[in-house]
């Protein structure tokens, strides 16, 4: 028998929560972490890459809208089925863009697919972009889910 | 004779298949990776050598042997230098550049091959080609022994140089010998991605005798007592400069690219994908009649020319500029190859003179639209407030005709348009670079540890090479090919950053056109146009205005060369200032041995600077100073270190394999401007049957002062970095003066318009204009001079004149 406790977050309820699919707010608020995490890192090595196409400004804006939708996906049900999907959605076809974007560079780095390799080594990050849309799909899904009790 | 260098020998062939340092290591067997043009002529070297043309029996007999011992080439298969020399002297494919008391190269072959026969003779009365290796190695060692005094009509220095010169240019040209000192070879389109020391590819062999010591040193590099300058006032940080950094770079990489493009919008014109130039943009370029009064007419199309043309017919004006050299095609026109770059100088005759001759041709002149910039190294650092005054402050050098503060809007611009990756820049006039510092490969990496061990600062940067996408231009792939021409079309050049956005504005860039003359009305009042051969015969285009950019030699000697009853002395040279105050910066390099693998090939010769040293100091005896930046010589380069230490034979072999070890620093000190070193007519004329230019040089007291103390410096830094020995030599770079400005007739060529003073609508846009040259690498400084100009020049159009607008400043 699991003892009963208030606090949704407690362990116990928490993997109850979970193995019913009530786990909407903890997985905006996960959604809001990988948010600010991937923009972070996305800033970083943007930075590095000299913002050389401004559109490699977007998922560093994004992360921060997709911050502010995890929290208030966490804090208000409304919020979680209308902001967050809609930021998560954002997020996740920026990862596709960036994807292309991406592969497009590589493509047309000296030597192009003919040097495959090297230039998938030394290119933009190949996978990289996915990671951002699967943090939008974490957003996605968190919207669909039941909320915890 | 013909030798046969077999289709590249064995894999893994060596000269003289000698047991490797590097055992396996074959660079041809990455011949896949390299693109079709450079391939070509890599390969051409190890098939069959044509016959020889040049050389006469006589002479090959002594030359045979006088390269073998040189090189220490003496078991099959050889490297065919003989043949490789010979071609090179039947194409009178040699640097063109002579010092004074030496002829051209080619008689300075024969003269010293039968010198060194006629020693022979007379010292063991036989034929060189009969001695014993002993006594041949003993004459040759004379010559070299004799340095700077005569032989045989010559002077033994020079022919020392000739020597070495010719023959390491084509041994370490060849892939064999390549595979001897594991050097990478081509790198385009693939380029590195293991920069750092001890890094490699993963098909780089590792040296299997990193610690092998060279051979004792002859006490040439003997220890100075010279410390190291007290530290300066370090380059202010603290927090409020922390943020200050931060904010102004941040304001960089988030405003709107559209406004750099809205300006010049070549980065966008050039193709996208494995193409370098738009061939469209020159098939369907404006072209203008000979009898056409164009607007401007520039003369050169270098840093300063196409910076001109490009800003002027965004102006709207009608403009032509006649490029003495071809319109290149980076694909197939450039390769991947320090030897068969040859084309990109200027070649053409010139004489040096004086008592520190300057070598000219590719370390400071380039030919072709693009000019120098296509083979610059890329640094693109801006001069500091103080070199706007060395007169006043420091009470040498000369005053410009303006402040740091004029230039400072032109440098933005042109920084945005390179672009010019770099850290934030704490010395000078503080600023943020548009692009991020790149990663540094392994001799980065020593300065950044050496300068860190003595507490001096250093930065990554500033270097006009794309760190990411800009426009449709790549990123580096750090291939360490920048002074071959970037077949990238990552480091900058004009021929990609303002050339396309001048034809896309209706200029015309007519090459191969080579400007004899500046033809003035008959009063001698304004230039009517200029006099230039093409194809052989001689042309005359009108234009309103006339603009000189063919750098600090070829710009004085036009103007000597336009003689007229008003300037029968050459045009603009009432006050016999055009020629004078030609400045060259002292550019020892130092190189330091090092345990690592440093592998300097990799990544752009231009990685890291510091200025701490830049301006003067009361602790000094000398005025003014130095910067220092790394500098990555390829492998003949490096040669050329290693022979000017006198070192050949088995000895230079030794250190050539040691060449992955090697890291090296260049400094750029600032020499004073001094009318003695100056540009004059020689009485040798050229194929268009104008005098040459002889350029006369000479160091006085101070320089020497600031070039030992760079020298020290850099010692230091490597020693604090872990070098187990240091190397230097002594070397110059960049060009610049001639025709400087000032704010008077009297004293300066061109006002800070960069107007003539003696003709109003003659223009000299280029960087013979500079007053002094500070411890910075110039273009930077000559294109931001010209978008100055080129701003002052509309504006003064726009008020319906056709010289620059408001008072003379
Ligand atoms: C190996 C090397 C490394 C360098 N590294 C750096 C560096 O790292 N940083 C830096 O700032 N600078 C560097 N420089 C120097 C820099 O390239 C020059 O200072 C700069 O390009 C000079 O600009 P300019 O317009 O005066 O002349 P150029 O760029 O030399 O252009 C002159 C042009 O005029 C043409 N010309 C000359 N006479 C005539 C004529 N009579 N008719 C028609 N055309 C003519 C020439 O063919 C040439 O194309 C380097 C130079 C070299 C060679
Ligand atoms: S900038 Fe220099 S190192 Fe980079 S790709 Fe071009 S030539 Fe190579």
């Amino acid at each position: 028998m699991i003892p009963r406790s208030r606090n949704p977050f407690a362990p116990a309820r928490l993997a109850r929560n979970v193995r019913h699919g009530r786990f909407e707010r903890s997985l905006s608020l996960l959604t809001a972490a990988g948010s600010v995490i991937t923009a972070a890192e996305i800033y970083l090595e943007h930075d590095r890459a000299s913002f050389g196409n401004r559109v490699m400004w977007w998922p560093v804006v994004l992360g921060p809208v997709g911050a502010a939708a995890g929290v208030a996906g966490f804090l208000s049900e409304r919020m979680a089925r209308t902001a967050l999907p809609i930021a998560s959605a954002a997020i996740a076809a920026n990862g596709l863009q960036g994807t292309y974007l991406h592969v497009r560079g590589i493509a047309e780095k000296p030597g192009g697919w003919s040097l495959a390799r090297y230039n998938i080594e030394t290119g933009p990050p190949l996978f990289a972009p996915l990671l951002v849309t699967m943090v939008g799909g974490m957003g996605l899904l968190a919207a669909l889910l039941r909320r915890e009790r | 004779m013909a030798r046969e260098g077999g289709s590249g020998g064995p894999p893994g062939t060596t000269p003289g298949r000698r047991p490797s340092r590097f055992p396996g290591y074959d660079v041809l067997a990455q011949a896949g990776a390299w693109d079709a043009t450079t391939a070509a002529v890599v390969f051409a070297r190890t098939a069959r050598q044509p016959e020889l043309r040049f050389f006469t029996l006589a002479e090959e007999a002594v030359a045979t042997l006088l390269f073998d011992h040189l090189l220490a080439q003496w078991d099959d298969p050889k490297v065919p230098v003989l043949e490789m020399i010979d071609a090179r002297l039947a194409e009178r494919q040699t640097d063109g550049w002579r010092f004074e008391d030496m002829p051209e190269d080619d008689t300075a072959w024969r003269l010293s091959l039968r010198g060194l026969d006629d020693d022979a003779r007379e010292w063991y009365d036989a034929p060189f080609a009969e001695l014993s290796p002993e006594r041949r190695a003993a004459l040759i060692e004379a010559v070299r022994a004799r340095g700077s005094d005569r032989w045989r009509g010559l002077t033994a220095g020079h022919v020392w140089g000739l020597w070495t010169r010719y023959t390491a240019t084509a041994f370490y040209s060849h892939p064999w010998a390549w595979n001897e000192i594991g050097y990478g070879g081509p790198a385009y389109p693939r380029g590195y991605m293991r920069l750092g020391l001890g890094l490699r590819e993963p098909w780089e062999v590792p040296d299997t005798e990193p610690e092998e010591a060279p051979p004792e040193d002859d006490g040439s590099d003997d220890k100075r007592d010279d410390d190291l300058p007290a530290r300066p006032g370090a380059p202010r940080t603290g927090l409020a400069g922390l943020v200050r950094s931060a904010t102004d770079t941040l304001r960089q990489t988030t405003s709107p690219l559209g406004r750099v493009r809205d300006r010049n919008a070549s980065a966008w014109l050039l193709p996208r994908g494995d193409a370098r130039f738009d061939r469209r943009l020159v098939e369907g370029m404006r072209r203008f009649d000979d009898r056409d009064e164009v607007d401007l007419v520039v003369v050169g199309c270098g840093a300063g020319g196409a910076t001109l043309a490009q800003r002027m017919s965004r102006y709207g004006w009608s403009v032509v500029c006649l490029e003495a050299g071809p319109f290149w095609d980076p694909d197939s026109d450039w390769v991947s190859d320090e030897a068969a770059s040859h084309h990109l100088y200027w070649n053409d005759p010139r004489v040096i003179a004086g008592e520190d001759p300057v070598p000219l041709g590719a370390n400071n002149s380039g030919r072709g639209v693009g000019g120098s910039t296509v083979h610059f190294a890329g640094y693109v650092p801006r001069f500091h407030p103080s070199d706007f005054r060395t007169y006043t402050e420091d009470g040498v050098g000369a005053d410009w005709p303006l402040d740091y503060a004029d230039l400072r809007a032109s440098y933005e611009r042109i920084e945005q348009e390179l672009p010019v990756a770099g850290q934030y820049w704490p010395w000078g006039d503080p600023h943020p670079y548009p692009h991020a510092p790149h990663p540094v490969g392994g001799n980065g990496e020593v300065f950044l540890r050496g300068a860190a061990a003595l507490g001096l600062e250093a930065r990554v940067g500033p270097v006009a090479i794309t760190n990411g996408r800009f426009g449709n231009r790549p990123h580096c792939v750090y291939r360490g090919f920048c002074l071959q021409g970037c077949k990238v079309n990552a480091k900058a050049s004009t021929l990609i950053t303002h050339v396309p956005d001048a034809l896309a504005h209706g200029a015309e860039i007519r090459a191969q056109c080579m400007v004899t003359g500046v033809e003035l009305d008959e009063r001698g009042r304004l230039a009517t146009g200029v006099r230039y051969v093409r194809d052989g015969r001689e042309r005359f285009q009108r234009a309103r205005t006339v603009a000189v950019a063919g750098y600090s030699i070829e710009t004085p000697r036009l103007l000597l060369n336009s003689t007229s009853r008003r300037f029968p002395d050459g045009l603009c040279n009432d006050h016999d200032l055009v020629g004078r105050y030609v400045m060259v910066q002292g550019a020892p390099q130092t190189s330091g041995r090092f345990t690592q693998e440093v592998r300097s090939y990799k990544a752009p010769p231009p990685e890291v600077t510091s200025e701490e040293f830049y301006e003067t100091r009361s602790d000094r005896p000398y005025r003014r100073g130095f910067s220092v930046q790394n500098v990555s010589p390829l492998p003949i380069v490096w040669a050329e270190h290693v022979t000017a230490q006198g070192h050949w034979g088995e000895d230079l072999r030794r250190y050539m394999r040691d060449y992955v070890h090697w890291a090296t620093l260049g400094a750029l000190c600032e020499l004073l401007p001094q009318p003695g070193n100056r540009v004059t007519l020689a009485e040798e004329k050229d194929r268009y049957g104008l005098p040459v230019a002889r350029f006369s040089y000479s160091q006085c007291e101070n320089d020497r002062q600031v070039i030992r103390a760079a020298e020290a410096v850099m010692e230091d830094i490597l020693r604090a970095a872990g070098a187990s020995e240091v190397m230097t030599i002594n070397r110059y770079a960049h060009l610049v003066g001639g025709c400087r400005m000032a704010r008077d007739a009297a004293h300066g060529v061109v006002d800070a318009d960069l107007r003539t003073f003696a003709v109003p609508n003659l223009l000299l846009t280029d960087g013979s204009v500079l007053p002094t040259q500070g411890s910075a690498n110039p273009a930077l400084t000559i294109m931001a001079l010209v978008d100055r100009a080129a701003g002052r020049l509309a504006a003064g159009a726009r008020a319906g004149l056709r010289t620059p607008s408001g008072d003379r400043r």
